[in-house]
């Protein structure tokens, strides 16, 4: 007993040296002042809220409203349109995420199962397919995917193309089953990455055991392998729940605003934004955090540093695919590749929207590049390329030193509480964006009233230093991994040989953990770049695109385009803003390559999507 | 492993997205760098060049005499200034102006004389929402406001955040606006001093897409009142469709939304105006800004929405299906002010500005991209205005239009209350109201389980004032006219009770609607 006191004694003399305790200090500091302290602030605005409020039908509302879904003719077309029903703010959210989250798991396990665990021909045109929604293109996806599939006085183009094939039977989705349907197609890849890697890590002896002993489909998928990539699954299901619940783009575009999200963001753009004092979206905050908190709990494990780090490192020898049965493959084709192009096609659309004329209809039509010169010819739109870029840079630094500084000391110190930090390092991926937008608003707006850090008078600061805590998990996850993967012992010899801890870090530590310091970075800048929440909230105090001095980060640009565009040029602003969206699709998808071509393990590079 | 396949067809992706880009962006420099106001205002190339000169000089010879005295003292100045400047000065401008104005005064101003001589090498446009408004010119620099109605110009100047005009050159320039057109003010004037002044005016009514209607069968001629928006038969395209053929604005979202609601409460008395209002918003997919309403119906996603004018004929250029409507006798002309406030740091230059605006600027107005209609009728005179026999027709339409009796204090005293009583009533609870109109309709119309007589005793419960009780008296209230002044007030007090206010406003139009549909057998 006295031993082991005497012994943590000792340890703890070794490890608490001067730099290591700076080490220990900066996302302490960082994550207290600049994370929860946001947070926090909330609760106080929440108390102002009259709680009593909350069980009212508004909220919560046990009677639905609506026909969830009903037949009308379009054209001679016969439309059947799912709208799904009006459960009040609170009940909606998660409903929407309820629905959304199981959608996308079935969806994304069987694409996975199907090109990670079988062989058959055409495997990669699933792989690519499912992956195509994971660049995001935020707002005008949703568009997008209001055209192909949503309800107005014209056909959309899923019910067209059926048309012409003489079916004259269409589906149409529309408000709050819209929003399902439009969330389950971007989201769903979130789980097939995720699902993707926990396949690359598992032990193919397990597998083939299994296989000797006579199980197969349905049975092996059940019994042995399911299980094992239980993980991934739920890692992949809670992230998509928290996308699900903070997305403002689909309600928005589906005009379903019964939302909670929906409703925080309100606030910032309301009326009576400056007068009313922000009690309702405060409360709303508190239960968006609420409804996280709760499954995250549950999930804690599979987001910490440690299951990623088990991920990154692979299996030990992975599994060969097993070639696919022909009624394997009939579902394959029949069942899960029209869901996939079906899936893909927003993004595809965005691209020709991209390029074309107009596209109000069901279909687009001309081809131009007019849209591209529009974007380049207003200063306003431009300007978020050079903000984003800007916001990127200044806040990367930040991310740097937070990331390796929590990585490392998460990885080196073997104090009680660490996992703790572990858990505070993971975070800011679990909570809604919104939540964080808003935190980071009241917290700063009040603090630092009229000053370098209030949001109102320097957007631009409390961006940076917003995204800079949202973002810094995806550097810590890659910086802890590649500490952990270098031995110990060499750092334990040069400190025999009398170097301080400083040095260590600075002659045996970076030059063995840069690749992944870099491959954290680049994710990282990746995130800010199509960083939605905060961006269009914070963002828009800065004035909006039409303003070539604006604040907005290329993300605030899209929406504004697609919210009150304008009509410059003749040219039609969601065309515009898709213009936009490609330029940072092709930014996402450069980085990413450049990712897993060199720099990390290719499940790895995905998994953080 | 799938990402391989995936990592390498992403890399092919980008790099032609990328292509395209540079592409795109070597197109635009090539062009662009020959003709720059092509690409934005494509149908009047040259304007940047004719600005500068042709209304000073068409307004000199109609010019007062104070008016010639400004000209020398402009000439004077001009003279005077420095041909270096000192400092390079920046204006901030807090806005509600659409991207295509601010992009054409920013344009066009930079290369005006007044921006020489004051040295305005840049503006800065900011745009936010109005409620941050008296927040943001509280803590910020800003040194003009312009655009957003005149109510929200009104909140600014009772909370003494506008500085009045002070230098000759922005007097001289206020002068050739008059005072008021067809009864509304197009001035705030107070102890003599002008603290904002109109630089554009404006009607408000509805514009149609009648490619929309004749393909849902509809005679859009029969639609000429704000009532016919509020009418069975926009309703029943909404039966038969199972969507609504009307959009219309959140007025928590929209200022120029709230000023057409308000028109409706006072052309028809407020209880009337609640009945109208009520039916419209179950006709109408409520939409989180006026520019959306513009855009669906442009692009035919809705048959027909409230706009202002200028979004009218804006929807007309661009799609020649659209058409904008005046309801005759119930529209009001409106200024949309401009004001220096006070916290500016460069007060002359700010001035300079607002002049130049009133003035010379008047123009940007004209752009086909644009199509407002100008404070200062001057403009008209200009061969950029002669160009515009369309403008000017609706410009003497809006003069002598049969525009109604509007009381602006009376609107104001009860703007706060009303835009969130619309949102409780008619946003929050809307899925709920428009079940129970259509359950209404269908009961009517299409199976014709109830008489004439109950369809209307069942449409005015549904649209009546319902009763509730006050969060804070505790008395049973309705919310009649007075009741909205005192809590509009109140409100504005303690913001903090909104959310209850919010709630029992909420409740009780719900109950409302249940009851109805109750009546139904739903």
């Amino acid at each position: 007993m006295r031993a082991t006191l005497r012994g943590v004694l000792a340890r703890l003399r070794i490890q608490l040296e001067p730099s290591i305790l700076v080490l220990l200090a900066i996302p302490l500091f960082y994550y207290t002042l600049f994370f929860l302290a946001p947070l926090g602030s909330i609760l106080i605005y929440g108390f102002g809220f009259d709680w009593n409020l909350i069980l009212t039908p508004h909220y919560f509302n046990l009677a639905p409203i609506g026909a969830p879904y009903f037949v009308s003719t379009i054209h001679g077309v016969h439309i059947l349109v799912l709208r799904g029903v009006d459960l009040g703010v609170v009940l909606n959210s998660l409903v929407i995420a309820a629905a959304v989250t199981l959608a996308s798991t079935v969806l994304g396990v069987a694409v996975a199962l199907l090109t990670g665990l079988y062989d058959f021909p055409g495997r990669r045109i699933f792989a690519v397919l499912a992956f195509l929604p994971l660049l995001i293109a935020p707002f005008v996806n949703m568009y997008v995917i209001r055209r192909l599939y949503g309800y107005g006085f014209e056909l959309n183009t899923f019910s067209w193309l059926l048309s012409r094939l003489g079916i004259p039977f269409g589906i149409a989705f529309d408000k709050q089953a819209g929003v399902i349907f439009a969330q389950t197609l971007a989201f769903y890849p979130i789980v097939y990455v995720n699902v993707v890697a926990a396949l690359g890590a598992l032990d193919a002896t397990l597998v083939e055991q299994a296989l000797n002993l006579g199980s197969r489909g349905f049975k092996l998928l059940r019994t042995i392998i399911l299980p094992l990539i239980m993980p991934g699954i739920l890692a992949g299901a809670m992230l998509v729940y928290i996308l699900s619940l903070e997305d403002v783009a689909a309600p928005i575009i589906f005009n379903f605003k019964n939302v909670m999200a929906y409703q925080i963001y309100y606030f910032f753009q309301s009326v009576a934004a400056g007068v009313g004092k922000p009690y309702e979206a405060a409360a709303l905050s508190i239960i968006l955090l609420l409804a996280v908190v709760a499954p995250l709990v549950v999930v804690r494990k599979y987001l910490s540093l440690r299951y990623y780090a088990r991920l990154a490192r692979g299996a030990p020898r992975p599994l060969q695919r097993i070639r696919l049965g022909r009624r394997g493959l009939l579902a394959a084709y029949l069942l899960v590749l029209p869901i996939a192009v079906a899936a893909a096609a927003p993004q595809i659309g965005v691209v020709v929207l991209a390029f074309a004329h107009r596209w109000t209809g069901p279909l687009p039509n001309g081809v131009t590049l007019n849209n591209y010169v529009q974007l380049f010819a207003m200063p306003g739109a431009f300007r978020g390329i050079i903000n984003s870029v800007e916001y990127t840079l200044a806040s990367l630094p930040l991310i740097l030193i937070i990331g390796f500084a929590t990585a490392y000391v998460i990885a080196r110190l073997h104090l009680p509480g660490m996992t703790a930090l572990d858990a505070l390092a993971t975070l800011p991926l679990a909570i809604p964006g919104l939540v964080v937008a808003f935190g980071y608003f009241v917290f700063l707006h009040n603090l630092f009233r009229a000053t370098l850090l209030d949001p109102l008078v320097y957007p631009g600061v409390a961006l940076v230093i917003a995204y800079a805590a949202r973002k810094s998990p995806f550097t810590v996850r890659s910086v802890y991994t590649g500490v952990i993967s270098t031995p110990p012992e060499l750092e334990e010899a040069a400190k025999c040989l009398g170097s301080k801890r400083s040095r260590v870090i600075r002659t045996i530590v970076i030059p063995l953990v840069w690749k992944s310091m870099l491959a954290g970075l680049l994710l990282s800048a990746i995130y800010v770049l199509s960083e939605v929440s905060v961006s269009i909230t914070i963002g828009a105090l800065g004035g909006d695109i039409t303003s070539p001095n604006h604040a907005g980060p290329i993300t605030f640009v899209i929406l504004r385009l697609i919210q009150a565009g304008g009509v410059v040029g003749g040219t039609q602003p969601q065309a515009v803003a898709a213009a936009m969206a490609t330029i940072l699709m092709a930014l996402e998808a450069i980085v990413l390559a450049t990712i897993s071509k060199g720099l990390l393990r290719r499940g790895q590079a995905l998994v953080s999507f | 492993m799938a990402p391989e396949a995936s990592s390498k067809t992403i890399l092919i992706v980008a790099i032609v997205i990328a292509a395209i880009i540079i592409i795109g962006a070597s197109i635009y420099i090539i062009t662009g760098l020959k003709k720059p106001t092509t690409v934005t205002v494509p149908t009047v190339p040259k304007v940047s060049v004719t600005i500068p000169q042709t209304l000073t000089k068409t307004t000199t010879p109609t010019a007062s005499p104070t008016q010639t005295k400004t000209a020398t003292a402009t000439k004077t100045q001009t003279a005077a200034a420095p041909s270096a400047c000192k400092e390079k000065i920046t204006l901030t401008i807090l806005t509600r102006h659409p991207t295509e104005i601010i992009e054409a005064a920013r344009k066009f101003f930079l290369k005006s004389k007044i921006a020489k001589e004051y040295c305005i090498t840049d503006l800065k446009f900011i745009q936010l929402p109005p409620g941050w408004w008296p927040e943001i010119v509280r803590n910020k620099h800003i040194d003009v406001a312009w655009g957003g109605g005149p109510t929200l110009f009104d909140i600014l100047f009772q909370q003494g955040l506008l500085r009045p005009l002070q230098t000759k050159l922005a007097l001289e320039a206020a002068a050739q606006i008059p005072n008021t057109i067809a009864g509304m003010p197009l001035k705030r004037i107070k102890n003599g001093k002008i603290y904002w002044v109109a630089a554009a005016i404006a009607s408000f009514g509805f514009t149609i897409n009648r490619a929309v209607a004749k393909s849902l069968g509809f005679d859009w001629h029969k639609l000429k009142t704000w009532k016919d928006l509020a009418s069975d038969a926009l309703g029943l395209i909404l039966v038969k469709t199972g969507r609504p053929a009307l959009a219309i604005a959140d007025p928590t979202q929209s200022t120029s939304n709230t000023r057409m609601y308000e028109i409706i409460l006072q052309a028809y008395g407020w209880e009337n105006g609640w009945r109208i209002l009520t039916l419209m918003a179950a006709n109408a997919d409520v939409l989180s800004g006026s520019a959306l309403v513009r855009d669906g119906v442009i692009s035919g996603d809705y048959m027909v929405g409230i706009t202002i004018d200028f979004y009218g004929y804006t929807a007309e250029k661009l799609n020649p299906a659209c058409i904008y409507i005046l309801p005759s006798g119930q529209t009001i002309v409106n200024g949309d002010p401009i004001a220096v406030t006070v916290s500016t740091q460069h007060p002359k230059a700010a001035e300079a500005f607002v002049a130049w605006v009133l003035t010379d600027g008047q123009q940007i107005w004209l752009l086909p991209t644009i199509n407002r209609l100008p404070a200062n009728p001057r403009v008209f005179e200009t061969p950029m205005g002669k160009k515009r026999p369309d403008l000017k027709k609706a410009y003497e339409m809006a003069l002598h239009a049969k525009s109604m009796k509007f009381n602006d204090t009376l609107a104001m005293l009860t703007e706060y209350a009303m835009q969130n009583y619309f949102k409780a009533t008619l946003v929050d609870d809307h899925n709920l109201l428009q079940q129970a109109w259509v359950k209404l309709l269908k009961a009517y119309y299409i199976e014709h389980k109830i008489s004439k007589e109950k369809f209307e005793e069942l449409k005015k419960k549904l649209t009546d004032l319902p009763t509730f009780k006050d969060p804070v008296t505790g008395k049973m209230v309705k919310f009649t006219i007075k009741y909205a002044e005192w809590v509009d007030k109140l409100l504005e007090k303690k913001p903090s009770l909104l959310s209850q206010y919010l709630s029992v406003w909420r409740e009780a139009a719900r109950a409302k609607y249940l009851a109805v549909i109750k009546e139904l057998g739903g």
